[in-house]
């Protein structure tokens, strides 16, 4: 077996480990990417809701801003829902299947375990963001026929970085606790005091109790206030975040460096 | 013998939700006294404002507050307002109904952490065979866990609500009326989602998968009718959903009545979860 073969072997395992949970989330995703974009077109004509083809630019715009905020709330939900839960199964499964003292006979640093299942994580998470982000972009083209994906593609990028630190977040957890379900309860609590802090801060009252009392849209971009501003991309807030994200892998690296097996 | 491992298992996590409930409860309670001194401070401000020749009765009724109230100032507690007692209940009732209503938050976390901890767990363990070696029918487990799990949670949640009172009859001195009526709701809430949670975890057999599980339900619960209403314009759900969930709406306050319709569901939803657990362990193979 040639070395680079060699080094996929762990990349694989954790790949089919949880494939059928990428599964599971990417056929969750897709269908609430279809729920939310779908109705976008409907008007109400003689008391019914119906389907109609945009006939002017303007029309289509307006489609696209709506089908945008739906799928930017959809997406931001399956992926901080998934990474949450992938994350906390990186390598902290492996505790508690009892496979730490087989695995770290194989002839590899510890952190190349740290590390290739982390990739495997981002990889999935790379995946639940941009298959749900095209069924978005192809059902809006095939309601409007034309095309204005250009508020799709940071909204997207801000849902996959909050995903990644997420993921980061509750990979490092379960390291450390060599418990999957200490790390899921953790990152579970965190995104319920995130969107907690969100709902005071627009003392709009409990969206979980009383969802129709306000907007999901306003859900869904106020989950990326902080990296849009009127000029676009707010670097300044997106890289610390990306920073953040690789300071927990490293953590996790140390963790498990440490550990005494 | 099966009591004191489902109370081992979940202890340290019950006692730290106990001390976190209480002293959100208390910090709670410290805000209610602080906005009815807000209360007190706003309607000095206003008797201050009042134009002169017009009457405090004209002036209040020109505010529609219904007011009527003495203001004094304690070096202690600040403005603290006296008056008739549905006057500053009713604000203080604002911030209870409040309290309940954010109080379903940790009400659903303690509940979907404390089913995880249940007998489910132990075929992820592999010792599964060895616990239904105990002497006792399969139901005994099921039954032993839905009590310890469920009295946890309901300490826990009273934990987090009854700390406010003290409160809350420093402020008004005829107490702070009916505002218990939710609470009961709260709890049924807790214990169908507990069951929702033992039944998840034993499906999948593994304490993560069925938390997971269980989130997803909740989620799903409460969101999906949201989004069905505003983007398919369809209402049915919303209605539905929104009724079940009538004993926590903050925007019925000042005072949240008892709901037996919503109790009675979610005990009923309670029941039905944990008589699917006992089915389930019971035909299952091992």
């Amino acid at each position: 077996m040639s070395y680079g073969k060699d080094n996929a072997v762990f990349f694989w395992t954790c790949w089919m480990r949880n494939r059928f949970r990428l599964l599971a989330y990417l056929a969750l995703g897709c269908a609430l990417v279809l729920l939310g974009t779908l109705p976008v077109t409907m008007k109400l004509l003689h008391d019914h809701w119906v389907w109609v083809h945009p006939r002017t630019a303007a029309d289509a715009m307006d489609a696209w801003r709506y089908g945008t905020e739906h799928a930017a709330l959809v997406l931001i939900f399956v992926v901080l829902f998934s990474a949450a839960d992938l994350g906390s199964l990186g390598v902290g499964e492996s505790a508690a299947s009892k496979e730490y003292d087989f695995l770290l006979t194989r002839p590899r640093a510890r952190r190349h375990f740290v590390w290739t299942a982390w990739l495997a994580g981002v990889t999935q998470l790379c995946l639940l963001a941009l298959i749900p982000l095209s069924i978005a972009v192809i059902t809006l083209y095939a309601l409007t026929s034309r095309l204005y994906a250009e508020r799709l593609w940071p909204l997207s990028l801000g849902a996959f970085v909050l995903s990644v630190l997420v993921f980061s977040g509750a990979f490092v957890l379960s390291v450390a606790t060599g418990n999957t379900r200490s790390g899921s309860e953790l990152a579970f609590c965190l995104l319920v005091v995130y969107y907690s802090i969100l709902q005071v801060n627009w003392c709009i009252g409990p969206w979980v109790i009383h969802g129709h009392k306000i907007h999901l849209s306003d859900m869904s971009l106020g989950a990326y206030d902080w990296l849009l501003d009127d000029q676009g991309i707010n670097y300044s807030a997106l890289l610390p975040m990306l920073a953040a994200t690789v300071l927990l892998a490293i953590l996790a690296q140390f963790a498990f460096e440490r550990k005494d097996l | 013998m099966y009591l004191w491992k489902a109370w081992h298992d979940c202890r340290a996590r019950v006692a730290l939700y106990i001390l976190a409930a209480v002293s959100i409860g208390v910090l709670s309670g410290l805000e209610v006294v602080s906005s009815a001194n807000f209360h007190a401070f706003l309607m000095a401000y206003m008797a201050f404002q009042r134009p002169a020749g017009v009457s405090l009765a004209v002036f209040n009724h020109y505010f529609n507050s219904d007011f009527y109230m003495y203001i004094t100032f304690s070096a202690l507690r600040g403005f603290v307002g006296y008056g008739r007692p549905l006057d500053i209940a009713t604000f203080v009732a604002g911030d209870w109904a409040f309290l309940v209503a954010y109080g379903l938050t940790p009400a659903l976390l303690v509940s979907l952490t404390l089913g995880t901890t249940t007998i489910g767990r132990e075929y992820d363990a592999g010792t599964m065979n060895f616990v239904l070696t105990r002497p006792a029918s399969r139901r005994t487990f099921i039954f032993t866990d839905w009590t310890v799990g469920v009295t946890s949670m309901v300490i826990i949640v009273s934990g987090l609500v009854f700390p406010v009172f003290p409160f809350l009859y420093v402020i008004h001195a005829k107490g702070p009326g009916n505002v218990l009526g939710s609470l009961p709701g709260l709890w049924v809430l807790g214990a169908a989602v507990y069951g929702l949670s033992q039944f998840t975890t034993l499906v999948a057999g593994s304490a993560p998968k069925g938390l997971i599980l269980s989130l997803a339900a909740v989620f799903t619960y409460s969101l999906l009718p949201v989004a069905l209403h505003e983007w398919w314009h369809t209402d049915a759900l919303l209605r539905l959903t929104d009724w079940t969930l009538r004993p926590f709406d903050y925007w019925a306050w000042p005072l949240s009545p008892f709901d037996w319709g919503a109790t009675a569901f979610w005990l009923a939803a309670a029941a039905v979860f944990l008589g699917l657990s006992v089915l389930w362990i019971r035909f299952r193979e091992v």
